[in-house]
């Protein structure tokens, strides 16, 4: 009975991720505030198709991603955050606007956007890893600790880039920083993104079982022949990669990396063979569910960015569950 | 007809306003009166106002997104440096916001200096407060301002008061990834309206939208105001679409009174070419 309730839990997650996707696809709410059921035609249906195509990837990238850094870190609150990868594209984003600006060239936009955004985070997490080796392999307390300066650091450095920008050009950067859900994804973003969350997914299926020792003590282990260095730096860098992707086609999205783990781990457990893929489908109805959420919720200002609501309604939804699973995260 | 009565009336608000001069409370009573001016500016829509009204050379600080670059950069609005504005011994500073500096109030009144305060969010709002900025400069020793305030009302309403030909309505957008728009009650939507023009916009403000919402809104032109690519998908939302480089148009101060109205009149010739095939 009890090899049968992951794989059932994982249907459940991916029923749910697909009535999330089922509402974006088919439901929307005009500017004049009317409801909208059903297929567009083949033009705005493009649009919608692209966005949960986009979601999908992303979210699920920053589920497998989650799921991955709370087993290595042994921290029900690590997330692609903590690594301060989101800071740091940022930051790329934010120093590429101000060289085009006293360059005197157009800001870049799109595809030239995810450029810088990818280096920054690409260098961050370079910088974090560094921080973080002790005698050959990675302190996860240090890791953390890194993430988080590291993050000040470039958070730091983009107010700073911001601050120099002329008015004109803080909307494009102001926009991005908020997270969304291009209208038109790059192609070559919206690629590498699937490709690492698909990666990213299938190697920790794959390694499931020593993840779940990794989750153990360093000590256990070793005991159980798992080498944890090795194993750790390959996983970081998956989770850098594939966080450093969705950032450069999204924007820094907050909660989902930290919550759509969560979500899986109530209904498929926590043997991670199961729970990384879970954490990618939950990843992916997630962020679709936001977006959706997005296009029917109007406060005065038209369409909430994406990081807004994913922060609101994930943060709730992160501290009812918290509340239900602080007894045995990981039982 | 109905461009040339929006323009009739917008022309005699107009000269209602610029006889009355209205001043904001703040402005009634100057205690730096006399002194030569010397201007600290938190807000680079009042700095370009004093610059286009003669007070360019009496800007000793300002932000760093103000022109004036012989000024000192005293920070931001919400981030200023008190000991540098201090040190300039200003006898103006000039701010746009509704939340009091106590702070910074403390600071001027050490120096002697009186903080002004406007809101230049609408047409209106820079309307009303060019008399009073006019009045403030020529105290401070500022020979013409009051002239060039007129000239700048009477430029605005030559301008303003010459009807645009497109009457269908149009989108005006400062932002295309994501779409972001003037909407209504903003200074475009308040020019582009008293010159007869329908923004497509009927929603308050600067909605946020979709590429989906902007092809279901259908507007009979899409202008973009600002640079870089369009998106191709503007093609499906409408079959005009204009590109205007206009910073006059992305800030609500004394060019765009002047300015803004000559490039929306460039907008309107550009959808007349477009929908005649030119």
């Amino acid at each position: 009975m009890m090899h049968r309730r992951p794989m059932v839990g994982l249907a459940l997650v991916a029923a749910v991720s697909c009535l999330a996707v089922a509402a974006r696809l088919l439901v929307v709410r005009t500017l004049d505030g009317s409801f909208l059921v059903g297929w567009p035609g083949p033009t705005l249906g493009q649009f919608r198709g692209d966005a949960v195509l986009v979601a999908c990837a992303a979210g699920a990238a920053l589920g497998a991603s989650g799921a991955i850094l709370q087993t290595l870190l042994r921290n029900p609150l690590a997330s692609p955050f903590v690594l301060g990868v989101t800071s740091g594209a940022g930051a790329g984003v934010a120093f590429a606007s101000l060289a085009a600006s006293m360059a005197g060239i157009a800001a870049p936009t799109g595809a030239a956007l995810g450029v810088p955004a990818l280096a920054g985070a690409l260098l961050a997490l370079g910088c974090v890893l560094l921080l973080s080796r002790r005698h050959g392999a990675l302190d996860p307390v240090t890791l953390i600790l890194g993430g988080v300066i590291v993050g000040a650091i470039a958070s730091a450095g983009s107010t700073v880039a911001e601050s120099l920008l002329p008015p004109e050009r803080r909307g494009l950067f102001n926009g991005w920083l908020f997270g969304r859900i291009p209208d038109v994804p790059d192609p070559g973003a919206l690629a590498a993104c699937a490709a690492a969350a698909l990666g990213l997914t299938g190697l920790g299926a794959a390694w499931g079982n020593r993840l779940d020792g990794a989750a153990l003590s360093d000590d256990e282990a070793r005991s159980i022949g798992i080498a944890l260095g090795p194993m750790r730096t390959a996983m970081f860098i998956g989770c850098g990669v594939a966080t450093a992707a969705t950032v450069a086609l999204c924007g820094p999205i907050a909660f989902v990396g930290l919550l759509a783990p969560h979500c899986a781990r109530a209904l498929v457990g926590a043997r991670n063979r199961m729970l990384v893929p879970g954490a990618a489908l939950a990843g992916a109805g997630l962020l679709t569910a936001a977006d959706a959420l997005r296009q029917w919720i109007d406060v005065g200002g038209g369409r909430l960015p994406l990081g807004a609501v994913t922060a609101v309604f994930g943060g709730v939804a992160f501290l009812v569950l918290l509340r239900r699973t602080a007894a045995g995260w990981m039982s | 007809m109905q461009p040339i009565l929006a323009s009739v009336a917008t022309a005699v608000a107009l000269a209602v306003t610029a006889a009355c001069g209205r001043a904001p409370a703040d402005v009634a009573r100057a205690p730096g009166a006399g002194k030569a001016a010397r201007i600290v500016s938190l807000s680079p829509a009042l700095t370009r106002t004093v610059c286009m009204l003669g007070g360019k050379s009496a800007v000793v600080g300002r932000t760093p997104w103000c022109e004036a670059p012989d000024a000192v950069v005293v920070g931001t609005l919400e981030d200023r440096n008190l000991e540098a504005i201090a040190a300039l011994r200003p006898t103006l500073v000039l701010r746009q916001s509704s939340v009091a500096d106590p702070a910074l109030e403390t600071v001027a009144a050490s120096s002697g200096a009186t903080i002004h305060t406007w809101h230049f969010d609408r047409v209106e709002d820079v309307r009303a407060g060019l008399y009073p900025l006019a009045r403030l400069l020529a105290e401070g020793g500022i020979p013409g301002a009051d002239v060039a305030a007129r000239d700048l009302l009477a430029r605005h309403l030559q301008a303003i008061t010459v009807p645009v030909r497109s009457i269908s309505p149009v989108l005006f957008l400062f932002s295309v990834d994501p779409p972001m728009a003037f909407g209504s009650g903003t200074y475009v939507d308040d020019l582009w309206r008293a010159m007869g023009g329908v923004n497509a916009i009927t929603k308050a403000g600067y909605p946020t939208m979709t590429a989906e919402d902007v092809i279901r809104l259908a507007p009979s032109a899409v202008v973009v105001i600002g640079r870089g690519p369009l998106p191709a998908w503007l093609g499906s939302a409408s079959p005009v679409q204009v590109q205007l480089d206009a910073p006059d148009l992305l800030e609500p101060s004394a060019r765009m009174l002047v300015d803004g109205p000559v490039s929306l009149h460039r907008v309107d010739d550009s959808i007349a070419a477009a929908r005649s095939g030119g």
